[in-house]
């Protein structure tokens, strides 16, 4: 009896465990593929345990056949390699540490990751299950070079507790980056993602989404692992810029979707990150590159690119006469943020190089010391706490804590300068600095810093601006470090006075465009990307029925405002960026304020015009953000400029008849949209216009603006006709010589710290709230009914 | 005889729990109730409903199923925050911003507030996020954290939420939002997609033939 009731037990344990192990078996109902034998790559015997086929690289690299068909068969390239120990490809349970916390789906329907049955990952290649293994043998690889990169980096940064120059990297991370928490829940990478001709990072929910190719429907985003390394390195950004933020509240990011020099930069970046894994030069030949010419070199020895470049130091991808270069397309002038990053990734690239030569690295070496002052570089720019280093207190970047987004989002953003100098400062403080041995024996000196991004066009900084807003003379002893102007030989810094409207007899200074159907489009974009952070009055209708498409400014209308700039010097401008958010030009009372000279040639408005003196002192309370656009005002003796409010108060209309009802008529007639709120144009060639330099040579035709180049306005429907509005826009580039530094007087000067106005020392935070590092213009907008 | 019995006995009741078992979806969304979605039906109409398994996957809103347990233990209103790491917190809500200037996880602590917490805020939000959006276009809200965020010494109520637009042609769109608790519009926007795409598109959108603004420069 007794032998019986074992024997029972024994069976019954048996088939519980049976039941057990058939239910984490997902079924094909539920939207996970059931396993296909057939799919499994014959002679699957070599495959070990734990191991799989993958592509070690894309398949035009591994075929070594630049014109590989859609239709090749992939399972020839296929290798063996480690996968995982796990049931499910997933990486580690936790997000904790640097555990890498992520799985891999095969699409959107499937509920869970794929799992394996015999402890093997063998597919063939056109399967979905090949695909899923390929991203998380890739992904893993990446997690691993990246992570291993980040702990490398604390040792460079730190003894013990002690920090061995002013990092970024925060402390409570250090020991073991066991509170290290990157991500509250696993990235998620779908790896036939149901999107065509797409790969994308989606930062929000935290998925990488890997599509296929519309035209060659075989071949899928996820066969391309620089296209994995390059949606990884996007996820890794996200982390490095934030690296110092809490992981609840919001974030610092990569530019917008729409072109500025942050997004160019973050692609350029993630372009990088290929590079970093891989060691090769090329992104994407296979996925973007075959099917669509759309694959990008990070070197200027690339066969892609055209002969004027080389690895030369003259002949280098440099800024900003190549930000609208495509080398797929070279003679076609393009805006577009990833061929705009291929500067940043160049120079990378070299950097990698040239510590190899300079500093006795290996390979491996010098790109994992790149990725690591990356870091550090990322780190600083994206702390919205505006503290930036370790045991600085607030206020040294991103002005506050209070305006931190604002300041990294437009005011004071990351482009081709700032970037540049916070790397730059970077190296010379690790490299450069003989006391830490980074460089084997040797140093990296300034001369060879300043040299290379010279070579590029980069070295637009005058100092390495090491205090930010605690230089001297907020703190006496901190005098930035002077860059060597005689290092200056292909950097072009331009005066802001050389920006302005277009000149030419009849040209016009601005286009309104204010068709319906247009300004909805871009409403419906700009809000369903999380860029329109502003939302609009209830008295703009829905249907924007008071938008009439007559190319004027009426009551009632949101329309898009378009400059049209001119490049009036003899180089290049680029990162032309146009501001028309709140700003410094008023007192408290919101009266229009006349800056001294000291700080502008605006001039305006005159006392007999309603002007008043403006403060001479940078100021930041929330008092001193005024809107953009003051209205006229016609008494019975002269004509104003006044504030919105107070001609809300002169024609008697009520605070419920505004567009913001609750900030007592700040901004009751006309505002610039938040989000919407500035505007970029990538380049101005000299002695053009935007319109003449982006125009196609053979056709002679420009392409049309994109909603990154527009501002855009809402207009009260009660704002009266006749009644002229002057918006005070703020405008500026990247390389130029007096809006990002003070300039001197003499131009011959090399070393501006000794100079007691500071020349050539940074403006600080709440300078940028103010006029003088800007070219104001001035449009005054006629309302026509 | 008795023990073959017992066998096949204990073998179909496993097989049957096993059949039944695989009927059910792997997944479930129990999880979901976080999220919302509102549907612009037409011009004038905006719906809104808990958002269903369907729209989760179109939207392609992962349930880690860590998340699923956490999210069943929720206690509703209580901040869903990492584990790991220490926060500060007043009226059950994450403080943000100024928070060094006193203790103000004490509630003694006197804290003006410049706002009030406006049930319908998600709805008005809801409305705000579709009001230029085609028919038949989706907006799946998920409130993730209520907040306080200190400014010049006062507070602000504000909800962190996730957005994910989800559009008649099946594009979708994700970003994060921080919302005023009491007007329900948004005060800041991140974590933006970003795009590979291999044939990048521009708006297109052109100048009037002839500028008739009457815009001159001062």
């Amino acid at each position: 009896m007794k032998k019986t009731t074992k024997t029972h037990m024994t069976l019954s344990t048996i088939a519980l465990v049976l039941l057990m192990l058939s239910s984490c078996v997902p079924n094909s109902t539920g939207g996970l593929r059931s396993r296909d034998t057939s799919s499994v790559v014959s002679g699957s015997a070599n495959v070990g345990l734990y191991q799989g086929k993958i592509l070690a690289d894309n398949p035009i690299i591994i075929s070594r056949n630049a014109t590989l068909s859609e239709t090749a068969d992939l399972n020839k390239l296929l290798s063996v390699a480690d996968i995982t120990s796990n049931t499910f490809l997933k990486g580690a349970s936790f997000c904790y540490g640097n555990d890498f916390c992520f799985e891999v789906r095969e699409n959107k329907d499937s509920p869970s990751a794929l799992q394996t049955t015999n402890g093997k990952w063998a597919y063939g290649a056109t399967s979905a299950e090949f695909l899923q293994v390929n991203t998380y043998y890739h992904l893993n690889k990446i997690m691993d070079n990246f992570f291993n990169n980040l702990i490398g980096g604390y040792s460079l940064a730190y003894t013990g507790t002690t920090k061995n120059y002013k990092t970024a990297l925060p402390l409570s991370y250090k020991s073991g980056l066991n509170q290290f928490s990157a991500i509250q829940n696993p990235l998620i990478a779908y790896a036939d993602c149901d999107t065509a001709d797409n790969a994308y990072f989606e930062r929000a929910l935290g998925t990488l989404c890997f599509g296929y190719l519309s035209e060659h429907t075989s071949v899928k985003w996820a066969q391309d692992s620089t296209v994995v390394y390059h949606e990884a390195g996007h996820f890794f950004q996200k982390l490095q810029l934030n690296i110092r933020n809490p992981l609840a509240g919001p974030k610092s990011e990569m530019g917008n979707i729409y072109y500025d020099e942050a997004g160019a930069i973050g692609e350029g970046l993630s372009d990088f990150f290929s590079y970093f894994v891989n060691g090769r030069t090329h992104f994407s030949e296979w996925a973007a590159g075959r099917f669509f010419s759309a694959s990008r070199p990070m070197s200027e020895d690339d066969p892609l690119h055209i002969s004027a470049l080389s690895t030369d130091p003259d002949q280098r991808l440099a800024y900003p006469t190549y930000i609208n270069y495509n080398p797929n397309a070279s003679t076609i002038p393009s805006e577009d943020i990833h061929t705009a990053g291929m500067i940043i990734s160049h120079y990378l690239v070299a950097l990698s190089v040239d510590l190899q030569d300079k500093c006795a690295m290996t390979k491996t070496e010098a790109s994992n010391t790149v990725m690591y002052l990356v870091t550090e570089s990322l780190a600083e720019h994206g702390d919205l706490s505006a503290v930036g280093t370790e045991g600085d207190s607030a206020g040294r970047i991103n002005l506050s804590s209070s305006y931190a987004n604002d300041w990294i989002r437009a005011v004071n953003p990351i482009n081709y300068r700032t970037f540049m100098q916070t790397m730059a400062k970077n190296l010379l403080m690790t490299l450069g600095n003989p006391s830490l041995n980074r460089c084997n024996g040797s140093i990296y000196t300034k001369d060879q810093i300043e040299g290379l991004i010279d070579q590029y066009g980069l070295l637009l900084f005058r100092t390495y601006n090491e205090y930010r807003n605690f230089s001297y003379p907020s703190v006496a002893t901190n005098k930035p470090t002077a860059v060597n102007s005689n290092n200056r030989k292909k950097s072009s810094l331009v005066s802001k006075d050389q920006l302005i409207l277009d000149p030419a007899t009849n040209a016009s200074s601005a286009y309104v465009i204010d068709n319906r159907s247009t300004i909805l489009t871009g409403l419906s974009a700009l809000k369903s990307a999380g860029i329109l952070t502003a939302s609009t009055s209830e008295q703009t209708p829905s249907d924007l029925g008071f938008n009439n498409n007559n190319g004027k400014v009426s009551p009632g209308e949101v329309v898009a405002l378009a400059l049209n700039l001119y490049n009036n010097s003899n180089s290049v401008m680029g990162g032309v960026q146009i501001l028309a958010n709140d700003w410094n030009h008023a007192d408290a009372s919101g009266t229009p304020c006349k800056f001294p000279t000291s700080l502008s040639n605006d001039n305006w408005p005159s006392l007999s015009e309603g002007g008043t003196p403006c403060s001479t002192t940078a100021a930041t309370a929330d008092a001193n953000f005024a809107p953009v656009c003051f209205m006229q005002y016609n008494d019975s003796t002269s004509t104003k400029w006044i504030s919105q409010k107070e001609f809300k108060t002169k024609i008697a209309l009520d605070s419920t008849m505004c567009l913001n009802k609750d900030n007592g008529g700040k901004d009751c007639f006309i505002r610039a949209l938040r989000g919407a709120d500035q505007a970029h144009y990538s380049k101005l060639n000299p002695k053009q216009t935007w319109g003449s330099t982006m125009a196609n040579p053979a056709s002679g035709k420009a392409p049309a603006l994109d909603w990154g180049n527009v501002i855009l306005f809402e207009v009260s429907k009660h704002i009266p006709p006749g009644t002229v509005v002057d918006c005070r826009l703020r405008v500026r580039f990247t390389n130029c010589d007096d809006c990002y530094h003070k300039q001197s007087v003499d131009s011959t000067k090399t070393n501006y710290t000794t100079d007691t106005l500071m020349n050539g020392y940074d403006f600080t935070d709440e300078e940028f709230n103010g006029p003088r590092p800007y070219k104001i213009i001035h449009l005054q907008i006629p309302i026509v009914d | 005889m008795k023990k073959i019995s017992l066998f096949l006995f204990s073998t179909l009741l496993a097989t049957a729990i096993a059949v039944y078992s695989k009927k059910i979806p792997p997944v479930s969304v129990s999880g979901k109730a976080a999220w919302n979605t509102f549907e612009k039906k037409n011009q004038k109409e905006i719906t809104s409903h808990k958002t269903s398994s369907k729209e989760m996957e179109a939207a392609r809103i992962p349930i880690p199923k860590r998340e699923l347990a956490q999210i069943k233990e929720k206690n509703i209103g209580r901040p869903d925050l990492p584990k790991d790491r220490v926060y500060q917190l007043r009226e059950n809500r994450l403080l943000l911003g100024d928070i060094q200037r006193a203790d103000y996880q004490d509630e003694d602590t006197e804290l003006e507030m410049v706002n009030k917490i406006n049930p319908d805020w998600k709805i008005i939000l809801g409305n705000d996020l579709l009001r230029f959006q085609e028919a038949q276009t989706k907006v799946l809200i998920k409130e993730e954290i209520p907040v306080i965020k200190i400014q010049n010494g006062k507070g602000q109520y504000l909800e962190q939420v996730v957005v994910t637009y989800l559009f008649k042609n099946g594009n979708v769109s994700s970003f994060h939002a921080m919302v005023d608790s009491e007007t329900g519009f948004v005060t800041d926007t991140w974590d933006r997609t970003i795009h590979e795409k291999s044939k990048p598109q521009r708006a297109e959108i052109t100048l009037p033939l002839v500028n008739n603004s009457g815009i001159k420069a001062r």
